[in-house]
């Protein structure tokens, strides 16, 4: 039954009152979410520390304790920690796949990561004349800071005779 | 207009009061077990020599202090009509029906204050929206606010007799006939109400020629009622009136004269169908039609104000 009063405001559509209300009511609405879940993640938060020194507890209970102890790698394992840490093997080796020429083969390469890195190339050139260029292919890599070239020795007393080679090369600190 | 819901409505204000030229009427009324009982049915006239004013006959009531009161509202400003205006925002309804119903009436100088529920559920595929509206001055509500601080009344609600009285008839006869009017003869003013399916769509006031005679008043007065009755039908399109209700003050040999004249069956409001009804005295079953404005308004919904 649709009743009429003269003596109470008919309200309708847009007003400031319900326009308040109503952005009351959102306010106190996100409050409540936000509220809530900060107590969530606390109590998780709390429930984690527990769990974690249950755990802690339970090593330590069948000697097992993780505190103080290393993780054992295997060789794959070890390699593939030692690519993906700086400094960033992976680009030395690439720079230097791409600085070699035909005549020029690798014998060895040792790399170093203490004190910010040190690579040491050995290997023989078919020919002498062949060395400097693979150095300054090293050189113009953005790679490298510093590429030296440490001892050559001729296989054969001849002019043009096969050279063997030991490079070493800085990594650029980033 | 809805049906008067009983589960919904979990209280009245319990409390109606009308001011009338002669009389000042109180009825109290509570909801028990889905009934209305009524529980006393007063009148005060104000034409003795010892009561001549509002103030002196309302102590005769016993008002508690503080108890909500309805109250009935009206002026010659008043006007009740159905609105039509095209779409537009909802805040700019109520200013357009304000518009609307002024430009519609004659002789209205004094801005009115407006109340207005939608005709029907809004259809999406009309341009147009259709509002039942109500407005009455301005300032006569002001004037009447402080009348009733001054006489020490809590009033809570003023509402137009014609709502209250549909509300009490649809109260009564929630299953009645489909179209029916309703007259509210009173001695200084006649009001007509059309029904449909419980939804008041139609009202018109008249007044009726002191100086004739009851019989002379009565044969003019029906061309009045038929002219009101085809207005309606006409407005709305019906083709015919189920059922004419008569409340208000006069007696009826005026019922066997209109039931002629009109054509349609006519009956007084609440005669025999008490069924929704408790009395707490026999003699209040007589006086249901006299207090149908005062009883309409004693069950406002408590949950509306």
């Amino acid at each position: 039954m649709t009743r009429i009063n003269f003596f109470q405001e008919q309200v309708r559509g847009f007003s400031y009152q319900k326009m308040i209300l109503l952005s009351v009511s959102i306010i106190l609405f996100f409050s409540m979410i936000v509220f809530f879940q900060y107590f969530r993640l606390r109590s998780a938060s709390e429930d984690l520390i527990d769990l974690e020194s249950q755990i802690d507890l339970i090593k330590v209970a069948q000697g097992l304790s993780t505190k103080g102890s290393e993780v054992q790698l295997n060789p794959v394992e070890q390699v593939a920690v030692a690519m993906i840490s700086e400094p960033a093997w992976s680009d030395m080796l690439r720079v230097i796949s791409k600085s070699l020429s035909e005549g020029i083969w690798l014998e060895a390469i040792h790399g170093d990561s203490s004190e910010g890195g040190l690579l040491t190339i050995q290997g023989t050139a078919y020919q002498a004349r062949l060395v400097p260029g693979f150095l300054d292919r090293l050189r113009s890599y953005n790679v490298f800071s510093n590429v030296l070239l440490l001892s050559s020795e001729a296989t054969l007393k001849e002019v043009d005779a096969p050279l063997k080679f030991k490079v070493q090369a800085k990594p650029r600190s980033k | 207009m809805q049906g008067f819901n009983f589960f919904k409505t979990k209280n009245f204000v319990g409390r109606g009061l009308s001011i009338e030229p002669e009389r000042l009427r109180l009825a109290t009324t509570i909801l028990k077990e889905d009934k209305i009982h009524i529980v006393s049915l007063e009148e005060v006239p104000l034409s003795s020599p010892e009561i001549t004013d509002v103030s002196q006959a309302l102590p005769f009531f016993k008002i508690p202090p503080h108890s909500k009161i309805a109250i009935n509202l009206w002026d010659e400003s008043l006007k009740i009509k159905k609105v039509k205006i095209p779409k537009m925002p909802k805040k700019d309804i109520a200013e357009a029906l304000r518009y609307q119903l002024i430009e519609d009436s004659e002789n209205t100088n004094s801005p009115l204050e407006i109340r207005y529920t939608p005709f029907h559920k809004p259809n999406v595929h009309t341009d147009s929206l259709e509002f039942m509206v109500y407005g009455i001055s301005k300032e006569f509500i002001a004037e009447r606010k402080k009348w009733y601080q001054d006489l020490g009344l809590n009033v809570v609600v003023a509402e137009p007799p014609a709502v209250s009285l549909a509300a009490w008839e649809v109260a009564l006869n929630p299953d009645s006939p489909k179209i029916r009017g309703i007259f509210l003869l009173q001695n200084k003013r006649i009001e007509f109400i059309g029904l449909q399916e419980n939804h008041l769509l139609y009202w018109k006031y008249f007044k009726p020629d002191a100086s004739l005679s009851l019989e002379a008043a009565l044969s003019e007065l029906s061309i009045q009622f038929q002219q009101a009755i085809d207005d309606f039908l006409l407005y709305y399109q019906f083709h015919r009136m189920d059922e004419a209700v008569f409340a208000g003050d006069w007696d009826i040999p005026t019922r066997n004269i209109l039931e002629t004249s009109l054509g349609i069956p006519c009956k007084r409001m609440g005669e025999n169908n008490f069924s929704r009804l408790c009395f707490s005295e026999e003699a209040q079953k007589e006086k249901i039609s006299s207090f149908a404005v005062t009883l309409g308004l004693s069950i406002y919904p408590e949950g509306e104000l």
